[in-house]
């Protein structure tokens, strides 16, 4: 189903810019030929219907292109945060019982290793220079595509994704065929996207928002997808803060004429900041996306007042993609509301007792769509709790106004964001127990400003122990995003009467 | 104010972004982001920068080269402050 989308495209437009990534450009055609030559590759290696192949990459064009060939085989995407450390991966790749991985050459060692802790044959794949026994990338890109066949219209299984849900622990969802054009065909249809858009990609593309709002909507309708490309020291990629990212996207968005700009508030924030010289405005920008985190009034209007554009904000979740957007009219829009559900969406507004609640009253946001996945893997007991007759009770809370439009107004689940990502308190909690020293560990985010907020961890620990080695501790089995940036020791976690932890004091 | 103040003061500002860092690993030419600085308080840096120094960087001068040790740092501000 997802090949005959892009096929589509492709025959309306082929001559049409598909990428755009730093100096190259790849045009529809040339796009699909690609898909073509590297599922040939993957099916070489045996990869077959319902198999699971791991991405592990930042955003880049072999990104789009490993996960169509992977559809077009009728296999399963499993994508991961490129940022994961050894034992992050290898509880996905075990669990998701992954037997490619498609890496680049800086993560292919960690992989590797991996990899030879895993009971199970798994290939692996690198962009970029290869490493040990690995398998490049453009080697498997097959030009010979004379007997290459598309396989039938197929609305099965076609990707793994990890959310925490509504209950903390990383759980696997997957998705098919059929939710995720659905999910395209949403965005597109309500988001009016069109060929001549030109949509820029920042965020990540492994996470359900850049999955949709930009791959799968440019796929869909024809645009053009820019991807920021990584900065580069002596060929070396380097990591940054976006902060010293912002001349090149501003760059990108006036020379690439962007006309859709998905990004989370962090970015908007640093975007807003930016001095009036050389970009006073930006006018070929038609739609500026906030997802990911809550949008501050403060945000909101710092970026309107600077490039005269609102933000509107998009709600959506790893389990059913994106599901509302703020598309009021540039006048009335208020920074708060997520708007109404998108194209062929229901979502509900639902009160303790199960009833449906009228306008102005709080209660959970219960989600019905074609997007939505059938349920968590390996989990009877949560599934039976979050999904209900087709609905998904997203343990967000929020309320309708007169006319319909949604704003969240808290969560059930406690989340920590921090820079653009989202922290579970409860996963680094576990890391730091497993210390020897550390008797207790609760995890809180404090505000910071430009942030939102940072990771701050309570500990409560046997011995003495330095600050810096329980840091070390987290660096080494944690993604760098997760790890605290201040540790405060305790002699003991303050708790309620019921000893319910007090998370509020420890902010 | 002299580059040994210029160096201080750019100190003290760093350090106050990386409170779990010992000062003395905090030398003029440690990269300041190898030590902890990232996305996260990269933005609260240059904004306290700015605000200690009462200087104004431009967009082309906000690049990761100006802003990876003390003593580049110091260089831009040094430059700035000249000018």
């Amino acid at each position: 189903m997802l090949y005959q989308m892009l096929q589509k495209t492709v025959v309306e437009f082929p001559e049409k810019t598909a990428l755009v990534y730093g100096q190259s450009r790849i045009n529809y055609q040339e796009f699909a030929q690609q898909v073509r030559g590297f599922s040939q590759g993957l099916e070489f290696l045996g990869v077959k219907q319902s198999d699971c192949v791991a991405i592990i990459l930042p955003n880049c064009p072999e990104f789009a292109v490993s996960f169509y060939a992977i559809a077009s085989l009728n296999a399963i995407a499993l994508l991961l945060n490129p940022g994961y450390k050894e034992n992050e991966l290898e509880h996905f790749l075990r669990d998701s019982n992954a037997k490619v991985i498609i890496t680049d050459s800086i993560r292919a060692e960690a992989c590797q290793q991996t990899i030879s802790r895993l009971e199970h044959h798994v290939d692996l794949i690198v962009v970029g220079q290869k490493a040990g026994n690995s398998l490049a990338f453009v080697d498997l890109i097959h030009q010979d595509l004379e007997n290459w066949q598309p396989q039938d219209v197929y609305t099965g299984d076609v990707l793994y994704q990890y959310s925490s849900g509504s209950t903390g622990r990383p759980k696997r969802v997957c998705r098919t065929q059929k939710n995720l054009w659905h999910q395209a065909h949403n965005c597109v249809e309500t988001l009016q996207v069109k060929s001549s858009d030109n949509i820029l990609c920042l965020v990540p593309l492994y996470h359900a928002y850049g999955f949709g709002e930009c791959l799968l909507a440019a796929i869909y309708s024809g645009a053009t997808l820019t991807i920021l490309e990584p900065f580069s020291q002596n060929g070396v990629p380097v990591e940054m803060p976006f902060v010293f990212r912002r001349a090149r996207v501003l760059e990108l968005i006036e020379q690439e004429t962007i006309t859709i700009l998905p990004a989370v508030p962090y970015i908007f924030s640093i975007l807003a900041a930016a001095p009036p010289e050389p970009y006073a405005e930006l006018p070929s920008l038609r739609l500026c996306i906030s997802a990911g985190n809550f949008l501050s009034q403060d945000i909101f209007e710092k970026f309107r007042q600077r490039f005269g554009i609102p933000l509107r904000q998009l709600y959506g979740c790893t389990e059913a993609g994106s599901v509302a957007i703020n598309l009021e009219s540039d006048q009335e829009i208020k920074y708060e509301s997520i708007g109404l559900p998108m194209h062929n969406v229901e979502i509900k507004v639902i009160g303790d007792r199960g009833q449906e609640l009228p306008p102005e009253l709080e209660g959970e946001l219960v989600i019905k769509s074609q997007t939505l996945t059938s349920g968590y893997h390996n989990s009877p007991e949560v599934n039976k709790e979050v999904f209900q007759n087709g609905h998904f009770f997203t343990g967000d809370l929020g309320k309708k106004d007169e006319q319909g439009y949604l704003s969240i107004t808290g969560r059930k689940r406690i989340f920590i964001e921090t820079g653009g990502h989202k922290v579970d308190p409860f996963e680094v909690e576990d890391v730091l127990v497993t210390h020897p020293n550390v008797e207790e560990a609760v995890v809180v985010g404090t505000k910071q400003p430009y942030t939102g907020e940072i990771v701050k961890a309570v500990v409560v620990c046997q011995q003495q122990c330095p600050e810096e080695e329980l840091i070390a501790y987290c660096q080494e089995k944690l993604a760098d995003f997760k790890i605290p940036r201040i540790i405060e020791f305790r002699s003991q976690i303050p708790r309620s009467a019921l000893g319910k932890i007090l998370r509020k004091d420890l902010v | 104010m002299t580059i040994e103040e210029l160096k201080l003061k750019t100190q003290n500002v760093v350090s106050e972004l990386l409170p779990n860092v010992d000062s003395q690993k905090l030398t003029n030419d440690q990269d300041i982001f190898y030590l902890g600085l990232n996305s996260i308080n990269a933005m609260t840096l240059i904004f306290n920068l700015q605000e200690a120094f009462g200087v104004t960087f431009n967009d082309a001068e906000i690049n990761f080269d100006n802003f990876r040790t003390i003593d580049d740092i110091v260089k831009l501000i040094a430059r700035k402050t000249q000018a």
